[in-house]
């Protein structure tokens, strides 16, 4: 594996050049080892330009950043080899048909053994977890200040999403609960809404009377994730719309037919997915 | 290796909330090439049978163990994500 890497505010910056395998798309760029003042592990993130991207410098982005940065683009790096969400295919497909708007796409890969505690908002006392606020203060007062210095991304709450699945899903929705004025759009797909006896609820119930503007949302599950993640789901569904999130406004919610516990059926929700969330403005 | 993932621990919860998920992984030996077998067997209560049925099962083959393993363990991961935190290990 040959890597260049390049010191910068922190993180170390690599175009990935592996002579095994296939280079990185150009449109993608893997940053090594990126720092944090409020968790102990380096992670890697991985960012996808547009087309066009370079032909345009003057023009800026909406952002959307997503967690589990390794299962979205680099079959080389997912939890299951060759398994990923298609970011780059799906979001290039869905912006060249104009469905929509040119966006950056920042992937933030997860630590592994410490995945879960990053990504769970209550401590539980058989699994552990809860530190999902250093990892929202990772995201927000280091991570996108970074981003926004090196690629040009917009950064008002408008043209800022955050997203995830699973565990994943869980964290992007109790920070954009906890961070209403950052992220104005947010992927919640097949969320952990079980965690900690769905304490998650009780957070909404308690923070969305206090939001001023409700972030527009992607929820969806599958229907083959087991009778209780889609009954979570819908119980979730029902709570946003019992707290001002309007169906086909401010929430999608979706049951998807067929749709898995998986790599390969986030990928194929992706698309739609960005079309909600990012839609093209004008033709 | 055989692993049942449950969604609760609890010996009180109600049965007709019972959901699990069974992972195997099996040696299926061979003669010209040695293979590896990982199955994962879904099953839930159901209320018009009154007990847990269990339901569809999804297979991957593997040639070497490490693929193997490294497999059984993201669908562990996965699972955990999906509500199954709790593990039986069988053998």
């Amino acid at each position: 594996m040959d890597l260049e890497f390049n010191e910068d505010q922190g993180a170390e910056e690599a175009v990935l050049t592996q002579a095994d395998d296939a280079p990185l798309h150009p449109r993608l760029r893997l940053h090594k080892a990126f720092k944090s003042n409020h968790l102990p592990d380096d992670r890697d993130v991985i960012v996808y330009v547009p087309p066009g991207y370079e032909d345009e410098p003057e023009r800026t982005y909406p952002v959307l950043y997503l967690h589990d940065g390794q299962n979205l683009f680099d079959g080389r790096t997912s939890f299951v080899k060759d398994r990923t969400w298609q970011v780059r295919e799906h979001a290039d497909a869905a912006i060249e048909a104009g469905e929509a708007e040119p966006l950056v796409v920042v992937g933030i890969y997860n630590t592994g053994e410490r995945r879960l505690a990053e990504y769970t908002h209550e401590y539980n006392w058989q699994m552990g977890g809860g530190q999902a606020d250093a990892y929202g203060k990772l995201v927000t007062r280091e991570l996108m200040p970074w981003i926004a210095s090196q690629y040009r991304v917009r950064q008002d709450r408008e043209n800022t999403g955050l997203g995830g699945s699973s565990l994943g899903g869980l964290v992007s929705l109790y920070l954009g609960l906890r961070y209403p004025t950052v992220f104005g759009k947010l992927a919640v797909m097949s969320p952990s809404v079980w965690w900690n006896h769905k304490s998650i609820l009780g957070y909404l119930n308690e923070h969305a009377p206090q939001m001023w503007e409700r972030p527009k949302m992607w929820l969806d599950v599958g229907d083959r994730e087991g009778q209780k993640a889609v009954r979570d789901a819908e119980h979730l569904a029902r709570r946003l719309k019992a707290n001002g999130w309007k169906p086909g406004e401010s929430l999608h919610f979706e049951k998807v037919e067929g749709g898995t516990h998986d790599e390969a059926s986030w990928a194929g929700r992706v698309r739609a997915m960005l079309k909600f969330l990012f839609p093209r403005s004008s033709p | 290796m055989t692993e049942i993932l449950w969604n609760t621990n609890s010996p009180h919860s109600p049965l007709r909330d019972h959901e699990l998920v069974e992972l195997r992984l099996m040696d299926l030996g061979g003669t010209e090439e040695h293979r590896y077998l990982v199955r994962e067997i879904h099953a839930a209560w159901s209320a018009s049978a009154q007990q847990i049925e269990w339901k569809g099962f999804e297979d991957a083959i593997y040639l070497n163990e490490l693929d193997a393993l490294r497999s059984f363990a993201a669908r562990k991961n996965l699972n955990l994500g999906a509500g199954f935190p709790f593990t039986t290990t069988l053998n």
